[in-house]
């Protein structure tokens, strides 16, 4: 059986429709009202803060038809949706839209061993040594050095 | 959900439809700025465009996943500005229309119910929403907050107890 407070506790959290009191709390809830006549004042007044909430009712506008037109529709709009979801920072879709091949671009290129310039200017030596030492006139050094 | 994932505009709307209405009232409660909230729901919706892919049904449900987004949003929102301000909507309410007094009187303890909701700090606030208004569970609402379900009643019981204060409600005894 639960104690008095913690009863008034779980009314402070749920409110007094025993409608909106969780399941798992229910049966412990309706069998402490049963044996404590005492507890139906608390329910009222917890009641009461239950009916004046439901009083504040926001008008509730149809925005269907302006989610459904703002939804993107192509793959490459939804790709840049699921990138960029902030609709109201929309500017920057069309010049993220435009960077895209440059990203690519870039990406791949990163990707490419040939576009390392360190790695090409190693190359470039190496080349040059083994050719100084197979022929060292065709490199452009003297024969005697 | 698998068919949204896989592009199906349909399918979309029909879930547009079913969660754009419910995502408002949360996002305009917690705001309490009609546009920033509304941007909110849009931005919810869209996430479940094009996001479809991520969602898992076996360890949420999808109203759980969007009010998620959508918290997380506000939070944010909350973040960016330091000050809410409060703008009239002019779209129309779906109330059954009442006499001019009877609207009146609502329309005046509907204030005082928002005036007291700004008061609660943002995940007080949140927690009250999810459970009473948009009667989630317990346990999807704390995940949501991401707290256990006794630090959601202790969330839920410190806003009720500050509404009761500011909407002077007193013990019927």
């Amino acid at each position: 059986m639960l104690s008095a407070d913690r009863f008034r506790e779980l009314l402070d959290s749920y409110g007094g429709r025993s409608s909106q009191w969780p399941p798992e709390h229910f049966d412990e809830m309706h069998a402490f009202v049963v044996a404590h006549p005492e507890a139906e004042a608390w329910i009222a007044e917890s009641r009461a803060l239950d009916e004046l909430l439901d009083s504040y009712q926001p008008e509730l506008p149809d925005l269907a038809a302006s989610i459904l037109a703002s939804a993107p529709s192509s793959l490459m709009d939804r790709l840049l949706a699921w990138l960029v979801p902030d609709t109201r920072s929309g500017w920057w879709r069309p010049a993220f839209a435009s960077a895209m091949p440059l990203i690519l671009g870039v990406a791949i290129g990163v990707g490419d061993p040939n576009t390392d310039n360190a790695e090409n200017e190693e190359l470039i030596v190496w080349e040059a040594q083994e050719r100084a030492l197979i022929n060292p006139l065709a490199s452009g050094g003297s024969w005697y050095e | 959900m698998r068919r949204v994932a896989l592009g199906d505009r349909a399918a979309f709307a029909v879930l547009v439809d079913q969660h754009q209405r419910p995502l408002s009232a949360y996002a305009r409660r917690m705001l309490n700025d009609a546009a920033a909230a509304d941007d909110i729901v849009q931005e919810t919706l869209l996430r479940l465009w094009t996001h479809a892919g991520r969602f898992d049904g076996k360890s949420a449900r999808l109203t759980t996943w969007l009010h998620n987004i959508a918290h997380n949003l506000c939070i944010d929102s909350f973040r960016k500005q330091s000050r809410i301000t409060y703008t009239d909507d002019e779209t129309e309410s779906d109330a059954p229309m009442a006499g001019p007094e009877a609207q009146q009187e609502a329309q005046e303890k509907g204030d005082r119910v928002r005036a007291a909701l700004d008061l609660l700090p943002e995940r007080q606030r949140s927690a009250l929403l999810l459970c009473h208004y948009q009667g989630l569970s317990n346990r999807d609402a704390a995940s949501i907050l991401e707290v256990s379900v006794d630090a959601l009643e202790s969330l839920l019981a410190r806003a009720r107890r500050r509404l009761k204060k500011e909407l002077e409600i007193h013990a019927f005894s």
